[in-house]
């Protein structure tokens, strides 16, 4: 009986403790969406989004959700990786079309190409790997530039970093 | 205020996830001031919170 009751303080301590990773876990989130939600408020990326009815447009929206949701719309289940890439991925991508507005068409299509490198990455992570390394060496000076060069380590992580393990 | 380096070993070793915090680690450097501090904030909590939980 000792026993048991030993095993239920443990369950209970190591779900109490589950708990509160994932609150803090959702708190980053929030930060990652203060990102990208800046680049969304950016004047010309605003009257794209809402002018334009465009598929790619949408699968940020997706994108959006997902992160939010924790679960891809085909059902897996993301881990905090996973959904912090998701996240990461709307931000380039918007970030791409604020460059464009400035003019900055190159650093614009690098950026613009580096979302679709993550995305890739985090959906067919082997055929995409060295190009997301390169484009994101290419692109130094800037902000954008060097938080893409940051999250091409991602591109070293197997397939499970992004996606929950069932059973 | 604390390193993140440190913040993040300190998490890892109470049960976080590595993979998304060295996300994090890598992108520190490019992130807005307010943003920095808000993502500091949340890790020091969370190790006081984990520590104390811990006992």
């Amino acid at each position: 009986m000792e026993n048991l009751d030993d095993n239920l303080v443990h369950e209970s301590n190591e779900s109490g403790k589950n708990n509160l990773i994932e609150r803090y876990q959702e708190g980053r989130l929030k930060i990652a969406n203060m990102v990208s939600e800046k680049i969304k408020k950016h004047p010309d990326v605003a009257r794209f989004l809402s002018a334009a009815v465009n598929a790619t447009a949408g699968s940020y929206i997706k994108l959006s959700a997902e992160a939010i949701a924790g679960k891809s719309a085909d059902g897996q289940d993301l881990t905090p990786l996973g959904r912090l890439t998701d996240a990461l991925i709307v931000g380039s991508g918007l970030g791409g079309y604020a460059l464009l507005a400035s003019g900055k068409a190159e650093l614009a299509g690098l950026s613009y190409g580096s979302s679709w490198g993550l995305y890739l990455l985090m959906y067919s992570a082997d055929i995409v790997a060295p190009v997301i390394n390169k484009v994101a060496d290419k692109v130094e000076s800037n902000n954008i530039s060097q938080t893409l060069r940051a999250i091409s380590k991602v591109c070293e992580l197997p397939k499970k970093a992004f996606f929950k393990q069932n059973g | 205020m604390d390193d993140i380096n440190t913040l993040i070993e300190g998490l890892v070793a109470l049960g976080e996830d590595r993979d998304e915090l060295e996300l994090w680690e890598s992108i520190y450097p490019s992130l807005e001031a307010e943003e920095k501090s808000a993502l500091i904030e949340n890790l020091q909590e969370e190790l006081r919170e984990l520590s104390e939980q811990k006992g």
